[in-house]
């Protein structure tokens, strides 16, 4: 919903392009998931409040982080610079739990003193707590530049309308809370205002909600009301901030104005908020959206109701999307780029682009627009064009179009045609977040490519808006280098709804004990490097150690085991570190970066409206662990079509003697794992029984990890999400895979009911084994056995025969998939092998 | 089987779908009127509402005439499991599969000699009066959609709602005594659509209350303390003042009609004897049950203690029974809701919390039935919307499976101790003897004595079949 108003925005119908696909995603989601989500798992987070939200730089704030398990919390680790903690409370437990969505609750809470310095970073400072036994799902806390106050509406529905408005100075922020209930809550603020000046207002809502599950009543809207109940401006959704609401105007009289803060639509849930509310300059839109790393631009800042004005930003040393605020309390977003800038040249037909790379920039400023670079290029160069639009708040919806100019001249045929038909986030640079429909993100928008000149010779790159849409504040960039390789590593929320799970991506590594998570290696966009990787980390704490095993190219994209080690005497604590991959070959080098996504506001199917991503991973030390686990490193090979048997050792502590259960959590590709199991009170012993797809296709041959990780349990919090638990790791160890020791096949056989018949099975030695093997028919239907002892064939044979007989209550007819199972003893341990597919048809009697 | 007058009749029809694509409501009437049974169309809509319409005469008369058995059932008490129950983990275990397909159980061998999962061993010990379908065909993976197509046989269209089973079996078969023929305990399920196209007189009455939990009663069927029957009456005469002059200025009367029918069902229910002790079950105080019958259908066995420290969960046996007295008193047919059973995680500990009070109630169902004399004429059905995947997945718990699960019938004419169809070495597919969703359910009707192939009139002009292209699986019938 779009209303007009002084400073409507504009852009919104691409905003809703987004908008409308992920929530029409979500709606269907939501109709067919909501059993899965009520019996698939309890999302249980350790943290699933964060209060207040924010807090202003050069204060000190109590923080109440809320949530489950939060016993002995010792540590606050930030992934951002500017906030100190200078106190941890005790942890109390509640007289009642507060339920949220999908089973998380709140039955625990801990405060904390932040002091935030005066310089600290304006926005989001993502953080997790370490406790004595665990690191927590993420929590948030939020920076802002004015000072906050509380809506205070102390009595429900008191300053709902402009009479009753809660009066407010401006460059102010207010902490607000829209009530649930049955009648819709509507929050009213009053400010004095003078004719000429500026009022801004922002709300934050989506932006800093740390509900993990979501939906509408994070949508707010805003209106801007003289004294005469006229409405002066308002505003939804926007490019810049999607579904929280910004309005900027410029106020013709003095007097009063009235902000107004209410739902899109109606909820009957509590939301909170914080609207800004400030003569602070807030620009749209920014031009040209970035620069040369480390140079300083002048820039362009637009979309002010008080008009343009120019301003020096320094651009940071390091690659990548940055935020400028200037004096307004949310930021607009550039870029900083290896490359120097091309600013479009508007009066030109072309804008020529001296060499590449290069980053070109342009405005689509009114309806039709379209922008066009001529640049040369060489066939065999291989190029990245990445655009920056919707990704960087702008309104447009971009189009690129690359077209060989023939010999006279002139644009020929289109070489390249890139718009936002994929919705592949990894290629704008998003890892982790396979979510629907590209999880509402507006980068999705904007088209990224490799670009492979067909010839030598001169191009024109065109810029324009999909719709055919401008608008003053339509500022594009496109960037275009030479396709590099790059690896990342990513730590996915991979578990139902891509919800953060503590089981799964956590790292907790308990004191003189082992800890293995499976990150996902990700290859960007135009990398063709495909050797052996080995990953590296940086910034763990002493006493740490990595241990994984060179990655080789069919691992790259998918998950890959890395293992921290924490020795005995490294002391308990946290760290936020990166880790990354780089060829084992010394002589190459690629680039890698960290890449987490933990998503908020999260629906059902996992499309999440407020992804929060780091570029860093966070760890901790904890206590020691109450059990250990070893594996036996396997001495024979597991064979395609295969079975085998891994003894499984816990280790408790004295005094510990709860259930634990174990499960494989890696192990090569096409080894079949069986689900989790538990080891009994009292038991120290199991085994680990895995196999092997037959199919040479889903099981290549050779050697990988196998790792497998045990867990505590808890009665009182269901552990899917691995809340409540202590985990801990056995070695990596090695796994070969091997092909089988035979094939077996039969031509389809007959037997008659009351009868016998000879089941012939040819051999075909594949890989030669000890002794005798026995094998035995699986899959005989009721009423058919094979009769006497199992036969035996040896690694030269070259048939086998069963005697097989029928009785009367064998059901008549085709009887599929039966199979031999073969037993070789290796090295003292039983070897399992299946083959074949046969056919047995039983007929009637005679 | 169909006679040559009906096939010929389908060959008809099926030769005239553009036909019926662009059958207009008034040439409807007219080819109604000038129907080969002389009938107007009005003439026929009363007697579909009577269950006496053309196609069910022709289809009794063919029944009479072939070799197959007369009408078996006279109530169905359907046992859903929403979610998906896994087949692995109940009636068609994997032990010889490999370890990723196999799941945590293992197996029972049942009185008939064959295995089921060990979640089931009661249910093992009456094998021989069960029929077990173990290559059941669904369609979508997903529940609602499922859902929707186990209880209509038609999967959801943006076009037509199509009726529940029940609706049908109401609409077709009416009442039996005072009861209303079609019963949900507690409640209908959400996703399981409606009474589609047919009057919403057909819709089941439901409890919207548990007979499993303390202080059952059922909503609505109790006439308000301090009122008398005599009282009750005075008033409903006065609601007929009211309503009859509402009748005389309100020009919609098939709502009124449908009204009327609703408040004469529920009047009837309000002061039937029969039906009001038909819906007690108070623990054996003055429901007539014994403390042995409750057992039977195993009224306290619990499953895994859950996170919240209850058991988990329970009054399965409390909802069986009542059933069981719903069937005796004339329900038609009784659908009854159990457990979620749809584990994208964790399938054992799913199964520990369900399983043995899921096993304890059919067996103690079934054993009831058939010591009561009632397993003959009554058919228990119980299903799921489809089955779970082959393969563990990596959370231990197995998703969505529509391409061959099993589901348990008893009664009803239907075999005893037989498994009927055969799946696969993983449960992935039908190997043998494959059952369509549609298939299963014209069978059902068939028991019922309702012919699946008859065409309802919705929307006053266009004929829909009951099961559309389903087959009378004759192999599951003794």
């Amino acid at each position: 919903m779009m209303r007009i108003g002084a400073s409507c925005l504009p852009g919104c119908g691409r905003l809703k392009r987004v908008a409308v696909c992920a929530r029409a995603a979500l709606v269907a989601a939501a109709l067919t998931q909501v059993a899965d989500i009520a019996t698939a798992g309890k999302m249980i987070h350790n943290i699933e409040a964060v209060r207040p939200r924010i807090g202003q730089r050069g204060t000190t704030v109590d923080v109440t982080i809320r949530g489950v398990s939060l016993d002995d919390a010792r540590e606050v680790i930030l992934y951002r610079p500017g906030i100190r903690v200078v106190t941890i409370g005790k942890t109390t437990t509640l007289a009642k739990p507060e339920g949220r969505w999908h089973g998380g609750y709140i039955d625990q809470e801990v405060v904390c003193t932040f002091e935030i310095a005066p310089g600290c970073p304006l926005g989001m400072h993502p953080f997790r707590l370490r406790t004595a036994h665990e690191l927590t799902s993420l929590g948030t806390f939020h920076v802002g530049p004015f000072p906050i106050i509380d809506e205070n509406e102390h009595a429900q529905h008191s300053n709902d309308t402009p009479a009753t408005a809660v009066a407010v100075a401006p460059n102010v922020t207010v902490r607000g809370r829209l009530g649930g209930g049955g009648i819709d809550d509507v929050d009213f603020y009053r400010v004095p205002v003078q004719a000429g000046q500026r009022l801004s207002v922002e709300v934050d809502s989506v932006r800093i909600s740390d509900h993990a599950y979501g939906d509408s009543e994070f949508d707010l809207a805003v209106r801007v009301l003289d004294g005469a109940g006229r409405e002066l401006a308002g505003n939804d959704e926007n490019p810049l901030h999607q579904q929280d609401p910004l309005v900027s105007l410029k106020i013709a009289d003095d007097g009063e104005a009235f902000v107004e803060v209410r739902r899109s639509l109606f909820a009957s849930a509590d939301t909170l908020y914080c609207v800004h509310i400030g003569t602070n300059f807030r620009p749209l839109a920014i031009y040209p959206a970035g620069g040369p790393v480390g140079k300083t631009i002048s820039a362009r800042l637009l979309g002010d109701p008080l008009g343009e004005i120019s301003e020096t930003v320094v651009v940071p040393g390091k690659s990548g999307t940055f935020e400028y605020f200037g004096d307004a309390p949310s930021p607009l977003l550039l870029r900083a780029s290896p490359f120097g800038n091309v600013l479009e040249e508007p009066d030109a037909a072309e804008t020529l682009v001296g060499s590449l790379p290069a980053a070109l920039n342009g405005i689509l400023d009114r309806p039709g627009d379209v922008d066009a670079f001529r640049l040369t290029a060489k066939k065999g160069d291989r190029c990245r064009v990445r655009v920056y639009a919707a990704t960087l708040g702008s309104p447009i919806d971009p189009l690129i179009r690359i077209r060989r100019v023939d010999a006279a001249g002139k644009p020929d045929d289109v070489e390249v045609e890139a718009d936002d038909a994929s919705y592949n986030l990894s290629n704008r640079d998003i890892y982790g977040m396979s979510f629907r429909s590209g999880g509402g993100l507006p980068d999705v928008l904007d088209p990224s490519v490799i670009w492979e000149p067909k010839a030598d010779g001169d191009y024109v790159l065109e810029v324009g808006d999909a719709g055919g849409f401008g608008s003053p504040s339509g500022v594009y960039r496109v960037e275009i280098e030479p396709a590099y390789d790059a690896i990342h590593t990513v730590l996915a929320c991979w578990t139902i709804d891509w919800a953060e799970s503590m089981r799964v991506s956590g790292l907790a590594v308990p004191q003189g004990n082992r800890w293995t998570v499976n990150f996902v290696t990700a290859p960007f966009q135009g990398n063709t490097y495909g050797g052996d990787l080995q990953v590296v980390g940086h910034g763990l704490p002493t006493g740490v150690r990595v241990v994984s095993p060179p990655i080789p190219k069919a691992y790259h994209g998918t998950q890959w085991p890395v293992q921290f080690v924490a020795d005995p005497g490294v002391k308990p604590g946290g760290a936020v570190f990166t880790l990354e991959v780089q060829p084992v070959d010394p002589s190459k080098k690629i680039e890698s970066g960290s890449h987490q996504a933990v998503p908020f506001n999260n629906h059902p199917g996992g499309d999440a409206w407020h992804p929060v991503r780091t570029d860093r991973y966070a760890m901790a030390v904890t206590d020691p662990a109450p059990i250990s686990i070893d594996i036996v490193p396997p001495t024979v090979p597991l064979v395609r079509g295969g079975e085998l048997t891994i003894p499984v050792k816990i280790t408790r502590r004295p005094g510990f003697d709860e259930p634990v259960e174990f499960q494989c959590d890696f192990a090569p590709k096409g080894v079949g794992l069986p689900p989790m199991a538990t080891i009994a009170p009292g038991e120290t012993e199991a085994t680990l029984r895995i196999s092997a797809d037959p199919d040479p296709k889903k099981t290549p041959l050779g050697t990988g990890p196998l790792v497998v990780m045990a867990t505590t349990t808890n009665e009182k919090i269901e552990g899917y999400l691995g809340v409540g638990r202590i985990r801990v790791s056995s070695e990596i160890v090695m796994l070969t895979v091997a092909e089988p020791f035979v094939e077996l096949a039969s031509e389809p056989e007959g037997v008659r009911r009351g009868g016998r018949t000879k089941y012939r099975w040819t051999v075909t030695p594949k890989t030669p084994f000890e002794g005798q093997a026995a094998v035995r028919l699986l899959g005989l239907p009721k009423g058919v056995s094979a009769v006497g002892t199992s036969p035996t064939i040896t690694k030269d044979s070259t048939e086998v025969v069963f005697e097989i007989e029928a009785t009367d209550e064998a059901l008549m007819g085709l009887v599929q998939n039966i199979a031999c199972e073969l037993t070789v003893m290796m090295g003292g341990q039983e070897v399992r092998q299946r083959s074949g597919n046969g056919r047995l048809r039983v007929d009637p009697r005679l | 089987m169909k006679s040559a007058d009906q096939r010929k009749s389908r060959t008809h029809r099926d030769g005239c779908a553009s036909f019926r694509e662009t059958l207009s409501r008034r040439s409807a009437i007219r080819v109604g009127s000038l129907g080969t049974l002389g009938f107007s169309l009005a003439d026929m809509l009363r007697l579909e509402a009577r269950g006496e319409s053309t196609g069910n005469q022709a289809y009794a008369a063919e029944r009479g005439s072939a070799s197959l058995p007369p009408a078996r059932i006279k109530s169905v008490i359907q046992l859903y499991l929403p979610g998906g129950l896994p087949q692995q983990e109940s009636f068609d275990p994997k032990p010889e599969a490999p370890v990723e397909y196999r799941g945590a159980f293992g197996v029972v061998k049942t009185n008939t000699g064959e295995i089921f999962s060990d979640n089931l061993p009661k249910t093992a010990a009456i094998a021989d009066k069960v029929t077990i379908v173990r290559s059941v065909v669904g369609r979508i993976p997903d529940h609602g959609q499922a859902c929707y197509h186990l209880f209509t046989g038609y999967t959801p269209t943006a076009v037509i709602d199509y009726p529940q089973v029940g609706s049908i079996v109401s609409h077709e078969l009416g009442p039996r005594g005072d009861l209303p023929p079609y019963i949900a305990i507690p409640a209908k399920n959400s996703g399981s659509g409606g009474t589609g196209f047919l009057s919403s007189a057909y819709g089941p009455f439901e409890l919207n209350a548990d007979p499993g939990k303390s202080g059952y009663a059922v909503r609505d069927f109790s006439i308000p303390e301090g009122v008398s029957p005599e009282r009750m009456d005075r008033r409903r005469s006065a609601r007929e003042i009211v309503e009859s002059r509402i009748r005389a200025l309100e020009a919609d009367r098939n709502t009124l009609d449908t009204m009327d029918d609703f408040y004469n069902r529920a009047f009837t229910l309000l002061t039937s004897e029969q039906a009001r002790k038909a819906f007690t079950l108070d623990d054996g105080k003055t429901d007539g049950e014994t403390e042995e019958t409750y057992q039977l259908y195993g009224k306290d066995v619990t499953g895994l203690r859950e996170s919240d420290l209850r058991f988990h969960p329970k009054g399965l046996a409390q909802r069986l029974m009542l059933a069981r007295r719903l069937v005796e008193a004339g329900a038609r047919f009784v659908t009854v809701e159990y457990g979620a059973w749809d584990s994208h995680v964790d399938t054992k500990k799913n199964c520990l919390d369900q399983m043995p009070a899921l096993d304890h109630a059919i067996a103690g169902l079934v054993t009831d039935l058939d010591r009561r004399g009632l397993l003959d004429t009554t058919l228990v059905w119980v299903t799921s919307e489809f089955g779970r995947t082959p393969r563990v997945n990596k959370d231990s718990g197995r998703d969505h499976w529509a391409r061959c699960y099993s589901m348990l019938l008893a009664g009803g004419g239907f075999k005893r101790g037989a498994i009927y169809g055969a799946s696969d070495s993983t449960a992935a597919e039908p190997a043998r003897d494959a059952v369509p969703l549609e298939d299963l359910l014209f069978t059902i009707y068939h028991g019922l004595g309702i012919d699946a192939n008859k065409e309802l009139v919705a929307f006053g002009t266009r004929p829909i079949e009951i099961v559309k292209d389903g087959k009378l699986v004759k192999g599951l019938l003794s």
